[in-house]
C-alpha cells in the first residue's frame, strides 16, 4: 500500500523557487531517503508533507487520502497526526525547555487516546523505555538530558500516536558519532516492530546508505536522480550524485577542489 | 534573591517597604493626612512634624505615607491592563502573522507614536479629571509599550521546531499559545511591564501634578510636588524635596528590578 | 625541535563555585610543516586545548602546565597578540560569528594586512585580491565591495583562510573549520587548505569530531576523550590498527557507504567531560574490554595510547 504519494510538488517564495516538480512515493514499512545539501529544497519538502508548508503547486496523497491546501478543523488535523509526524534535527529546541519529559509524552497521548491517568502512565513509561530512556527521565526537564536523549523523547513522542510515516529532518546530524550509531539502531528497531514508514531527510550518504531502501538525490530544488539506495550510492549516473559522492570523507580519501568558483 | 544581586535585592526590599508603610498607613502615619494644623503650616523640620507641614498645615510625612496608595495603585492598574492587553495582542499577531500581524502591528505603531500623557489628556476630557480617566488613557499607551517586545520574542519562540511539533501532533493553536508561548514568554513578559511600571509611575504623577489625575484633597506625591512647588516658593521646599525623592526612588527600585528580572535568563 | 610542544596541560573553569576540569594531562607536539588532526567528540576538550595555545579560554579559567611555541613558552597581554597576528592564527567552525557583519569584505582583509604586518594600504587591496584568487575565488575586486551577509559560508569560510594566509602564519589551529558547510564544499574547503598549507610549509592543527576526515588530511592523530588524550599516532597506523577501544569504536559505529549493516556495532553510553569522570579509566564504563581494574586507576598516556589493556588486545580497524 501507497502510504504517501507526492506529485509535482512546487514551491516559490517570492521569486525564488525552492522546490519544482518533485514527485516520489512511499510504500508501507519502506524508507525513503532525500538526499541533498543546504538550499536543495529536501526539507521544504519535508515541511509540505507535514503540512507546515503549502505547496505552490502538487499534490500530496497520505495514506490514500488527498491533503488540499486550505485550512482545517482540529478535528481533521488530529486526524492526519496520526497518518504523519516528525523529528527534528535540532534536539535542544525540538522540545519545550519548561516541560518535563513525562509531560511531553503524556500530552501527546491524551490528545489521541482516550487513557484513564492510570493507563497514561503506563503507557508513556512503556514508550520512554521503548527509545531506550528509563522512568527516572520522566520527571526531568530537557535541560538535564544530554543531546541523544532528547532526541529520544523527540521519537517517543513521534510514535506515541502510532503514526504509519515518520519523517526524520536530519534527525542525526547533530549528534555525537557514537551517539549517532545508537539513534539509527533505534530506528532500524522501531521499524522491525511495526509497520512505520520512513521519510529520511539527510545530507549524509552514508547514514543514508545505512537506513534507507531507496533514495532521491535533490540539487537545487528538482529531484536529479532516484532508486534503490545501495544502487544509486554504487552506480550513481547523475554528476551531481558522483560529485556528492566523492565528497565522502573514507579510508584513502583525499579532498578535492572543484574548478574555481567565480 | 542571589540572582538578583545586591542592588536589585535592596530596589526588592525598598518596594517592600513603600508597599507595607502605605498599607499601615493608619498605624504608623502620626497624623491624619487631611488633618489641617494651620498653626504649624509651614514649619518646615520640627519634632512634632519630621518633615514638616504643608501651606494647609497637614503633616507632611503622614501625607508621603498615605499618598504612596494613589501614587502607586494607579500605576499597578496600567500596567496590569496594558500587560494582558498588550500580551494578548502581541501573541495573536505572532501566532497569526500575515494580515493579522500587519494590523495589529500597525496600531500598535500608530500607539507608540503618541506620547502616554496626551492619550491621559484625551480620556481625561472624556472621563473627568481623577484616577479612572488617566488609568484608562496611559494603560492604551502602555499597551504597545509591553506588545512589541513580546511580539518579538513570540516570533522567535513561535518558529522553534517544538511548536512546529505541538502542531504536526494535532494541538489546537489555542493551547500552544497558552501552554507553551506564554510560561516560555513569562521572564520577558514581567520583565518588560516592570520597566513600565517604573515610567507609569512618573506619568501618573505627572498628570496629577498637571492637576487633571489625583484631586485634591487626596494625598498624592504628583500633587505633593505641584503643591510643595508653591510652598517652595514660600521658604518651605521640603514638601516637594520629600515627594520627589520618594518618585525618584521607587522609580529607580523598579526599574533596576526589571533590568535584574529581564536579565535572568 | 617541535614548533608546537603542549605538555602536561590542564584546563579548569570555575562553575558554580567549584572548578570543572575540562582537561588534562594533555601531550601534544607538532612540528614544522606538520598537521596534526585532534579527535574526538562533545566534551573531550578538543576545542579547549587549542583555544588555551592562543589564550582563547573562558575568563577565570586556570590553567595548568607548559605551553611552548617556537621553544618559548607562550606570553601574555602584547606579545600573546602579536603572536596571533603573525604566527598563530585560528579558523573556526562558524565565520559568521567571527568577521564582523557591517565591515565590507575587502575591510576584513586587508585592515589586518595594514595593522598587522604593516602593508601599505594601497597594495593590501591588490594583495587581497590575489589571496582570494587562490582560495577559488575569482573576481576577487568585486567580492572586496561585498559585505558578508551577501556570502554563503563556504565562501566566506574561504575568506577566513584567506586572511589567515595574508598573515602566512607557523601554525593554523582549525576547529571544526568545515562541520557548518556542505559535503561538496566541505571536500573543496579542506582542500584549498591542505595545498595552500603544504606550499607555504605552516602547520595545522585540526579539531574535528569526524575522524575519516582527519586521516585523510593529516599526517598525526590524536584522538581525545574526557579531556584527555587515549590514543596519538600516525593517521594510517590509527586507523589501520586502533590501538585503544574508544578508537575502535568510533570508527566502527560510523555508517559505512559500502556496506550496510544490520545494526551498527555502538559504543553504549554517552560521551562524558573530565568532570564527569570517575576515577579510573574514564572510557571504562563504555568499554566491551574493560575489566574490574580498569575503573580502579586512570591509565597513564605513554605518548602512544592510554589503556591498560593495549599490549594485550588485539582490535581491527578500517583497511
Amino acid at each position: 500500500m501507497t502510504v504517501i504519494s507526492a506529485e509535482g510538488l512546487r514551491k516559490v517564495y517570492g521569486e525564488a523557487v525552492a522546490v519544482q516538480e518533485v514527485s516520489f512515493t512511499v510504500e508501507e514499512g519502506q524508507s525513503l531517503a532525500i538526499v541533498g545539501e543546504s538550499g536543495s529544497g529536501k526539507t521544504t519538502v519535508a515541511r509540505m508533507l507535514l503540512g507546515l508548508e503549502t505547496p505552490t503547486s502538487g499534490t500530496i496523497t497520505v495514506c490514500g487520502r488527498p491533503r488540499p491546501p486550505g485550512r482545517v478543523s482540529s478535528k481533521e488535523r488530529r486526524r492526519r497526526a496520526r497518518e504523519i509526524q516528525i523529528v527534528f534535527q535540532d534536539p535542544y529546541s525540538s522540545l519545550d525547555k519548561l516541560q518535563r519529559i513525562g509531560d511531553v509524552i503524556a500530552t501527546s497521548l491524551s490528545l489521541h487516546f482516550p487513557l484513564t491517568p492510570a493507563e497514561l502512565r503506563r503507557r508513556t513509561l512503556e514508550l520512554l523505555e521503548s527509545v531506550g530512556l528509563a522512568e527516572r527521565h520522566a520527571a526531568m526537564l530537557p535541560r538535564q538530558l544530554s543531546g541523544g536523549q532528547r532526541q529520544r523523547v523527540a521519537i517517543a513522542r513521534a510514535i506515541a500516536v502510532e503514526p504509519r510515516v515518520l519523517v526524520l529532518d536530519e534527525a542525526v546530524a547533530a549528534l555525537d558519532v557514537s551517539i549517532q550509531a545508537q539513534i539509527l539502531n533505534l530506528l532500524a528497531d522501531i521499524r522491525e516492530r511495526g509497520e512505520i514508514s520512513y521519510v529520511f531527510i539527510s545530507h549524509d550518504l552514508a547514514v543514508v546508505n545505512q537506513i534507507s531502501d531507496t533514495a532521491i538525490v535533490m540539487h537545487k530544488g528538482a529531484v536529479v536522480e532516484r532508486g534503490p539506495t545501495a544502487d544509486l550510492l554504487r552506480d550513481p549516473r547523475e554528476d551531481y550524485t558522483r560529485a556528492l559522492l566523492a565528497a565522502v570523507p573514507r579510508p584513502g580519501w583525499k579532498p578535492t577542489r572543484r574548478n574555481r568558483t567565480p | 534573591m542571589t540572582r538578583l544581586g545586591g542592588l536589585g535585592t535592596a530596589s526588592a526590599v525598598l518596594l517592600a517597604a513603600v508597599a507595607a508603610t502605605t498599607l499601615l498607613a493608619p498605624l504608623l502615619a502620626p497624623y491624619d493626612p487631611d488633618f489641617p494644623d494651620l498653626m504649624n503650616a509651614l514649619s518646615g523640620s520640627t519634632a512634632a512634624h519630621p518633615l514638616g507641614a504643608d501651606a494647609l498645615g497637614r503633616d507632611v510625612l503622614s501625607r508621603l505615607m498615605y499618598g504612596a496608595r494613589t501614587t502607586l495603585i494607579g500605576p499597578l492598574l496600567i500596567i496590569c491592563v496594558s500587560t494582558v492587553a498588550g500580551t494578548a495582542l502581541a501573541i495573536t499577531a505572532a501566532w497569526a502573522g500575515g494580515r493579522v500581524d500587519a494590523v495589529i502591528s500597525r496600531l500598535l505603531d500608530i500607539l507608540f507614536a503618541v506620547p502616554g500623557i496626551v492619550f491621559a489628556l484625551v480620556t481625561v476630557a472624556v472621563l473627568g479629571p481623577g484616577i479612572p480617566g488617566v488609568v484608562t488613557g496611559l494603560a492604551v499607551a502602555y499597551t504597545p509599550y509591553v506588545a512589541r517586545v513580546v511580539r518579538s520574542a513570540a516570533l522567535r519562540e513561535r518558529s522553534l521546531p517544538y511548536v512546529a511539533a505541538a502542531w504536526v501532533q494535532g494541538r489546537s493553536a489555542f493551547a500552544i499559545c497558552t501552554r507553551h508561548l506564554l510560561p516560555n514568554l513569562r521572564p520577558i513578559i514581567v520583565a518588560q511591564s516592570v520597566s513600565a511600571l517604573g515610567f507609569a509611575v512618573i506619568d501618573v504623577a505627572a498628570v496629577s501634578f498637571l492637576g487633571l489625575g489625583v484631586q485634591p484633597p487626596t494625598a498624592d506625591w504628583g500633587l505633593m510636588v505641584k503643591s510643595g512647588l508653591d510652598s517652595a516658593q514660600r521658604g518651605q521646599p521640603l514638601e516637594a524635596i520629600a515627594a520627589g525623592v520618594m518618585i525618584a526612588l521607587v522609580v529607580a527600585a523598579v526599574n533596576m528590578l526589571g533590568d535584574r528580572l529581564g536579565r535572568r535568563r | 625541535m617541535s614548533l608546537l610542544s603542549i605538555e602536561k596541560l590542564a584546563l579548569a573553569v570555575p562553575a558554580g563555585g567549584e572548578w570543572k576540569t575540562l582537561v588534562e594531562e594533555v601531550d601534544l607536539t607538532i612540528g614544522r610543516g606538520e598537521a596534526v588532526g585532534l579527535v574526538g567528540e562533545s566534551g573531550s576538550g578538543k576545542s579547549m586545548t587549542a583555544r588555551a595555545v592562543i589564550g582563547l579560554t573562558p575568563p577565570g579559567a586556570r590553567i595548568t602546565g607548559k605551553i611552548l611555541f617556537d621553544g618559548v613558552p607562550v606570553p601574555s597581554g602584547r606579545a600573546l597578540r602579536e603572536l596571533r597576528a603573525r604566527r598563530v592564527a585560528m579558523i573556526f567552525q562558524d565565520p559568521r560569528a567571527h568577521i564582523n557583519p557591517v565591515r565590507s569584505v575587502g575591510d576584513f582583509l586587508t585592515e589586518a594586512m595594514v595593522t598587522n604586518l604593516g602593508v601599505p594600504a594601497r597594495e593590501a587591496g591588490a594583495r587581497a585580491v590575489r589571496l582570494l584568487e587562490e582560495v577559488g575565488i575569482g573576481d576577487g575586486a568585486r567580492r572586496l565591495r561585498q559585505y558578508p551577509h551577501e556570502l554563503s559560508g563556504g565562501l566566506l569560510q574561504r575568506v577566513m583562510i584567506a586572511s589567515v594566509l595574508a598573515a602566512e602564519p607557523d601554525l593554523i589551529l582549525a576547529d571544526e573549520p568545515t562541520t557548518a558547510l556542505d559535503v561538496t564544499t566541505q571536500s573543496e574547503v579542506m582542500a584549498i587548505l591542505d595545498e595552500l598549507r603544504r606550499e607555504r610549509g605552516m602547520a595545522m592543527l585540526l579539531i574535528t569530531h569526524d575522524l575519516e576526515l582527519a586521516a585523510a588530511t593529516c599526517d598525526r592523530l590524536a584522538v581525545m576523550y574526557a579531556g584527555r588524550i587515549v590514543e596519538a599516532r600516525p593517521a594510517d597506523a590509527l586507523t589501520a590498527t586502533p590501538l585503544h577501544p574508544y578508537t575502535i569504536g568510533l570508527l566502527r559505529s560510523r555508517p559505512s557507504l559500502e556496506r550496510v549493516a544490520r545494526r551498527l556495532p555502538v559504543i553504549p553510553g554517552r560521551p562524558v567531560a573530565a568532570f564527569e569522570a570517575d576515577r579510573g579509566c574514564a572510557f571504562a564504563p563504555r568499554c566491551e574490554h574493560a575489566l574490574s581494574s580498569c575503573g580502579a586507576e586512570r591509565p597513564a598516556f605513554d605518548g602512544t595510547v592510554a589503556c591498560s589493556r593495549a599490549a594485550e588486545l588485539t582490535l581491527q580497524g578500517e583497511s
